[in-house]
């Protein structure tokens, strides 16, 4: 039986795979991604590792899996990859994980509670600060029990407002259009 | 001068000191395992680690208690979630309080390449509406002096020593890194001195395809450790050993494990 968790990875699988490249975060976003290669062989699908245009198969391991680059296009030095296809806007569309967001398009992945004394601390930034992507930006929470809230404990980065932004989740789906601040229920 | 090679406690004995600032790198790929553990056996302390994916060497480090300040962009355990000694060492001060200098990814690759090029700082445009720049001593706001456009300073990051793994390394001390290609070389640029463990020395490097140089002009020590970087994989040698990841998960969530490990060691 598919659970709604499997669903959120679906319905976020099949929002990416309308684009030409992607950029793919840890964790959950790279069972959306294998989602999205296979409605969308064309697909371009990178890594903050370097991996650039992964087959894609099966989930990775981690972002650094050598499993994503025996049949990729190419991987590319990490400095390429963050000052030209990132810092250059060279990525149509990104998706990633996230602790805890607002529907401002604040995520927070570094502390719940205050910075200098939290409650749980987290991973951190990693690369997330550096996606702008052209178009579309999604989030994935697929268990979002408290992960929404109203205004997070720490912004480590903001969602670029100008481009569309989804919010997928086991709850629902929130929407932003390009220039609109606020994310809002996507009407079914 | 030909870097010198040298066995790994020797090596580590002469290079790393108390109080240096020791880069580690190696993006989830050709972590230098063994060299940290011959840190941890040595007990060297009050370190101040940089590395961007602080991951189990972190962890162990922290663990150790030889960790004084850490310079990071993500701290977990790839593929699997929460580093458990990072978390201790953050939320309970335990077994010591570590000073965090946190920034992203890109950031803290900007930071190593302005150390590598001899600048003070390097520019982004990450922490627009960010919290991390209130809190993080290597983060400062800066204006665009040809526009206006508000960006921030990165300082430089100008390791002591940097440790690194490499798959081969030749006579004159010529380092081969092939797979995933993170900050590696701009962290040896950077270094006052860098130590390397290798899979195999050879002769001569002929090029290959996919592959990167960390040049002799930056390599201060080479030093031969088949199977250096395990449980990590090195392309062309082995592959992660996932096991080993699961189970530093469940050996470092209990202090009592934890503690028998590092005597062990």
């Amino acid at each position: 039986m598919t659970t709604s968790v499997d669903d959120a990875i679906t319905r976020a699988g099949a929002i990416v795979a309308r684009f030409r490249t992607l950029f793919v975060g840890v964790g959950v976003a790279g069972r959306c991604a294998v989602v999205a290669k296979s409605l969308n062989p064309e697909l371009t699908v990178i890594f903050e590792s370097g991996i650039i245009g992964a087959s894609l198969t099966s989930p990775p391991r981690s972002i650094s899996d050598r499993r994503l680059y025996e049949r990729c296009r190419y991987v590319a030095a990490q400095d390429e990859l963050f000052d030209c296809w990132l810092g250059g806007r060279r990525i149509e569309a990104a998706i990633v994980g996230a602790a805890q967001i607002d529907l401002n398009g604040c995520v927070n992945t570094t502390v719940i509670g205050g910075y200098a004394n939290p409650r749980a601390r987290l991973p951190g930034a990693g690369g997330a600060p550096e996606v702008r992507p052209l178009l579309a930006s999604v989030v994935v929470i697929p268990q979002a029990e408290g992960r929404i809230v109203d205004s997070v404990d720490f912004v480590t980065y903001r969602l670029p407002e100008d481009v569309e932004r989804w919010l997928v989740t086991d709850r629902g789906v929130w929407y932003a259009r390009a220039g609109e601040p606020r994310l809002a229920p996507e009407v079914p | 001068m030909s870097p010198r090679m040298m066995a790994l406690g020797d090596a580590v004995a002469a290079m790393v000191r108390s109080r240096d600032t020791v880069s580690i790198e190696g993006f989830g790929q050709r972590i230098p395992f063994a060299a940290v553990h011959e840190i941890v056996r040595q007990r060297i302390g009050e370190l101040h680690l940089v590395r961007m994916g602080v991951d189990l060497v972190g962890d162990q480090l922290l663990g150790a208690g030889l960790v004084a300040t850490l310079t990071f962009s993500w701290a977990g355990n790839p593929g699997l979630g929460t580093l458990r000694r990072f978390r201790k060492a953050v939320e309970d001060r335990a077994p010591r309080a570590v000073a965090l200098e946190e920034l992203s990814h890109g950031a803290l690759l900007a930071a190593y390449r302005a150390g590598a090029a001899g600048l003070p700082f390097a520019l982004t445009r990450s922490f627009e509406a960010s919290d991390l720049p209130a809190h993080s001593p290597l983060l400062a706001p800066i204006a665009c002096p040809f526009t206006g456009e508000p960006l921030h300073a990165v300082r430089a990051v100008r390791p002591d020593v940097t440790i690194l793994h490499g798959q081969r390394a030749d006579r004159a001390g010529n380092v081969e890194l092939a797979g995933v290609i993170g900050a590696e070389r701009f962290a040896a640029f950077a270094a006052a001195r860098t130590l390397v463990t290798v899979e195999e020395l050879v002769d001569a490097l002929e090029p290959r395809f996919g592959s990167a140089i960390v040049p002799a002009e930056v390599v201060t020590t080479v030093v031969n450790a088949p199977g250096g970087a395990r449980p990590s994989g090195v392309d062309g040698y082995y592959d992660r050993d996932d096991e080993a990841y699961r189970e530093w998960d469940a050996l470092s969530r209990d202090d009592a494990r934890f503690e028998r490990w590092l005597a062990a060691l």
